[in-house]
C-alpha cells in the first residue's frame, strides 16, 4: 500500500502564530503526527492547549491574522501549499470536520436535508437536486437518524442535541472522505447520548476506513475509541503513544495529572486530584518546559526544567511511545 | 401562524386606542383654547360657547375621546343644517381652520410624503447594505475606515443642516437640481424625479449610515459564526459563503427598514420643510402652529398606526424567513 494511502493525514512540524496587538502569540508550536487509515488519533488537552487550532489548520481554516507553517498532507497534497480554490476541492471531499456545537454549526434557516444535500452537491456539481436529496437521506440513515426521509424536511432546531450532532456527521461523511476531524464532537451532549454518537463515529470509521482525529478533553471518550493518543499542552505534544501506553504507563507528569483528575469507578473512595495552577497559554508561556510551574516533579529534576524545553524522547511501551520530559525514560511515574 | 397574526392585530388596535387617548389628553391639557383661535377678535362669550358646541369640545376630555373613537368607525357630523360639516368614516378629526376632514387632508398629502419616504428608504437600504458589507469585507482597511468615519459624521448631522447644505451645493452653486417644491408624478414624471433626487439622497445619507454600521457589524458576526466555518469546511465556494452570510445580515436590516419606512411615511417633518414639500410632516407642523387639535391628533395617530402596522408586517415576515419563529 502506498504511503499516502496508508496514512491519509500527515502533519509535519505544524506551527500556527496569531498576530495580536500584544505581539505574536504561538498557538501551535511544532506539532507532528500521522493517522493511519481506519485508525483514530485522539488529541487530548485542556482548553487553550491548541488542539482546536490544530484541527482547524488541518482543513486550512485558520483566520487571516495567523501564519501557518509546516506541512499538512491530505492524501499527499499539502493543504498549506495549495490555493484556496484547490483547498476547497479537498474540504468536505477528502477531509471533513465535525464541530462541537451542532446547533451553532448548522444553518438555522435551511432544512437539514438541504444542508446535507448542499454538502454533497459542492463536490458533485453534475448531480441534480433529486439525486443530491436522495444521497442526503442515505447519509442521514447511515448516521442513524430515524425516518430520514421525513426528518430531512425539518430544521435544525427541531432536532435533539444528539440527533443534531448526527446530522453534522452526515454532512461531513456524505462525500466519503478519507480523513475525518472531530472537534469535541460529544462535549455538548448528555453522557448517554455521547456514547451513541461515539458509536456512530466508530462504525463509520470502520465501514469507510476513514482516518480519524478526535479532539477532546475527555479521557473517557479517548479510552472508548482511540487507537493512538497525543497529549497537548501549550501548543506542544508533551506525550504520544498508543492508548495502552498512555493509560498504563503515562510518562509525562501532565498526562498523569489528567488521568488523576478523571473519575475512575474502580478506585473507590479515592479523591480526584486536580492539577494545580492554571494552564499556560501562548501569550504567557513559561521558560523552559511550559509545564514546569504546575509540575510536582520539577524539584526532582531541578533547574533544567526552567531553562531547557524537553524534546519528545522514546519511552518504554510501544514503539511509538514518546514523552517530552526531563525525567527520562527510566523514571516510572506512579 | 394565523392565530399569531390575529392576536397581534387585536393587540395593535388596543395600542392605537391607547396612543390616541394619550395624544388627546396631552393636547387637551394645553392652555390654548382652539375655539378661541377660530373665534377671532373681539370674541363674544356666546359665540365662543357656540363654537365649543360645534367643535364638540364642551365635554370632558374622556367623552371627547370617545366621540373621536366613534368617528373613526362611523364618521361624524359637526353642526346641523346646510352648513353642517361632514367627516365620513374613518374620521381622524376635522380641521375647522381648513374646513376639511383630517382624513382627506392626509390623503391629499400622502403622495408627496410617500414619494419622499419610499424612494429615500429604499435608497438608504441599498446604499447602507452595500457600504456596510464592503466595510466588513475590508475590515480595518481603508474602505472600512471611510464607511465608519463618514457614517459617524452623518449620524451626528441634523437633517435640516444636511438638507440645507445639499440645497446650497447642488441647487445653488452647481445648479444641478431644483431647490424646492414638488411636482406630481402624473404631471411630469421627469420633473417629479428631478425634484425628489435631493431629498432622497439626504434621507439615504442619514438613514443609510445607520444601516451601514449595523450591516457591517452584523456581517462580521455572520462571517465569524460557526455555521459559516462549518459551511467552509464542506468546501463551499467563497460565493456561496458570502451569500449565506449576507442572508443573515438581511434579516435584522429588514426590521430596521420596515420601521424606518413607516416613520418616514408618517411625515418626514424636517425633510419636507427644508425642501418646501407640503407632505404630512408639513401638515403636522402647521397644525401644531395653529393649535389645530384635529390635525395634530389625526396625523399623530396616522403615524402611530403606520409604525404599528410596520411592526406587524416585519414580525410576520420574520416568520417566513426564520423557521424558528414560525413554529415557536
Amino acid at each position: 500500500m502506498a504511503e499516502t494511502e496508508q496514512f491519509p493525514l500527515r502533519v509535519d512540524d505544524l506551527r500556527v502564530d496569531f498576530a495580536t496587538r500584544q505581539g505574536t502569540v504561538s498557538a501551535v508550536d511544532g506539532v507532528s503526527f500521522q493517522v493511519e487509515r481506519g485508525h483514530v488519533l485522539a488529541i487530548v488537552g485542556e482548553s487553550g492547549s491548541g488542539k482546536s487550532v490544530t484541527s482547524r489548520a488541518c482543513l486550512g481554516l485558520i483566520d487571516d491574522n495567523a501564519t501557518t507553517r509546516g506541512s499538512i498532507l491530505v492524501e499527499g497534497q499539502d493543504m498549506l501549499a495549495l490555493t484556496e480554490r484547490e483547498r476547497n476541492k479537498l474540504r468536505g471531499q477528502r477531509i471533513s470536520m465535525v464541530f462541537q456545537d451542532a446547533l451553532a454549526a448548522l444553518n438555522p434557516f435551511a432544512t437539514v436535508g438541504r444542508q446535507v444535500a448542499d454538502a454533497y452537491r459542492v463536490h458533485h456539481p453534475s448531480a441534480n437536486r433529486k439525486q443530491a436529496h436522495a444521497r442526503a437521506v442515505e447519509a442521514l440513515a447511515a448516521v442513524g437518524v430515524p425516518e430520514p426521509a421525513q426528518r430531512a424536511a425539518q430544521f435544525p432546531h427541531e432536532f435533539s442535541g444528539g440527533m443534531r450532532q448526527r446530522v453534522m456527521i452526515a454532512m461531513a461523511i456524505v462525500n466519503e472522505p478519507a480523513v475525518l476531524i472531530a472537534d469535541e464532537p460529544t462535549t455538548a451532549l448528555d453522557v448517554t447520548v455521547q456514547a451513541q454518537v461515539l458509536q456512530v463515529l466508530d462504525e463509520l470509521r470502520e465501514r469507510m476506513g476513514m482516518a480519524m482525529v478526535l479532539v477532546t478533553h475527555d479521557l473517557g471518550v479517548v479510552a472508548q475509541i482511540a487507537d493512538e493518543v497525543a497529549v497537548m499542552y501549550c501548543g506542544h505534544f508533551v506525550e504520544k503513544g498508543t492508548v495502552f501506553d498512555i493509560f498504563d504507563r503515562p510518562s509525562h507528569p501532565y498526562t498523569l495529572g489528567l488521568l488523576n483528575s478523571t473519575p475512575d469507578p474502580e478506585a473507590d473512595g479515592k479523591r480526584l486530584k486536580a492539577i494545580p495552577g492554571v494552564p499556560a497559554s501562548g501569550s504567557s508561556r513559561p521558560s523552559g518546559c511550559p509545564f514546569h510551574p504546575r509540575c510536582a516533579y520539577q524539584p526532582e529534576v531541578g533547574e533544567r526544567c526552567l531553562v531547557e524545553r524537553p524534546e519528545l524522547g522514546e519511552r518504554p511501551g510501544s514503539e511509538q511511545h514518546r514523552a517530552a520530559c526531563h525525567l527520562g525514560p527510566e523514571r516510572k511515574l506512579p | 401562524m394565523v392565530r399569531f397574526i390575529v392576536r397581534r392585530v387585536i393587540i395593535s388596535v388596543f395600542v392605537l386606542l391607547a396612543i390616541s387617548l394619550c395624544v388627546y389628553l396631552i393636547f387637551y391639557s394645553s392652555t390654548v383654547d382652539p375655539a378661541r383661535v377660530i373665534c377671532g377678535r373681539p370674541c363674544q362669550p356666546e359665540r365662543l360657547t357656540q363654537i365649543h358646541q360645534l367643535m364638540d369640545i364642551d365635554k370632558p376630555a374622556f367623552a371627547q375621546w370617545l366621540d373621536f373613537v366613534k368617528g373613526l368607525f362611523v364618521g361624524r357630523t359637526f353642526g346641523t343644517g346646510p352648513s353642517a360639516m361632514i367627516c365620513s368614516a374613518p374620521c381622524l378629526g376635522y380641521s375647522f381652520d381648513l374646513r376639511q376632514s383630517v382624513t382627506s387632508l392626509i390623503v391629499a398629502r400622502l403622495p408627496i410624503t410617500a414619494s419622499i419616504a419610499v424612494g429615500g428608504a429604499v435608497l438608504a437600504l441599498f446604499a447602507g447594505m452595500a457600504s456596510g458589507i464592503l466595510a466588513a469585507r475590508h475590515r480595518n482597511r481603508l474602505p472600512d475606515h471611510l464607511v465608519r468615519g463618514s457614517s459617524l459624521v452623518l449620524l451626528a448631522t441634523p437633517t435640516y443642516l444636511l438638507g440645507l447644505i445639499a440645497i446650497l451645493v447642488f441647487g445653488f452653486w452647481l445648479n444641478m437640481v431644483p431647490v424646492s417644491g414638488y411636482v406630481p408624478f402624473g404631471e411630469s414624471p421627469v420633473e417629479w424625479l428631478w425634484h425628489l433626487v435631493l431629498p432622497w439622497c439626504v434621507i439615504a445619507a442619514l438613514s443609510g449610515s445607520s444601516y451601514a454600521r449595523y450591516a457591517r457589524n452584523q456581517m462580521l458576526d455572520e462571517l465569524g459564526a460557526e455555521h459559516l466555518l462549518a459551511l467552509r469546511a464542506t468546501g463551499a465556494s467563497p460565493r456561496t459563503v458570502g451569500r449565506t452570510a449576507r442572508r443573515g445580515v438581511w434579516v435584522p436590516i429588514i426590521t430596521l427598514f420596515g420601521l424606518d419606512l413607516a416613520g418616514l411615511l408618517g411625515g418626514a417633518v424636517f425633510t419636507e420643510r427644508v425642501f418646501g414639500m407640503h407632505g404630512i410632516g408639513d401638515l403636522l407642523i402647521d397644525g401644531v402652529g395653529r393649535h389645530d387639535l384635529g390635525v395634530v391628533v389625526g396625523t399623530a395617530l396616522f403615524g402611530a398606526a403606520l409604525i404599528i402596522a410596520a411592526n406587524l408586517v416585519v414580525d410576520i415576515a420574520y416568520g417566513f424567513i426564520d423557521p424558528r419563529v414560525r413554529r415557536g
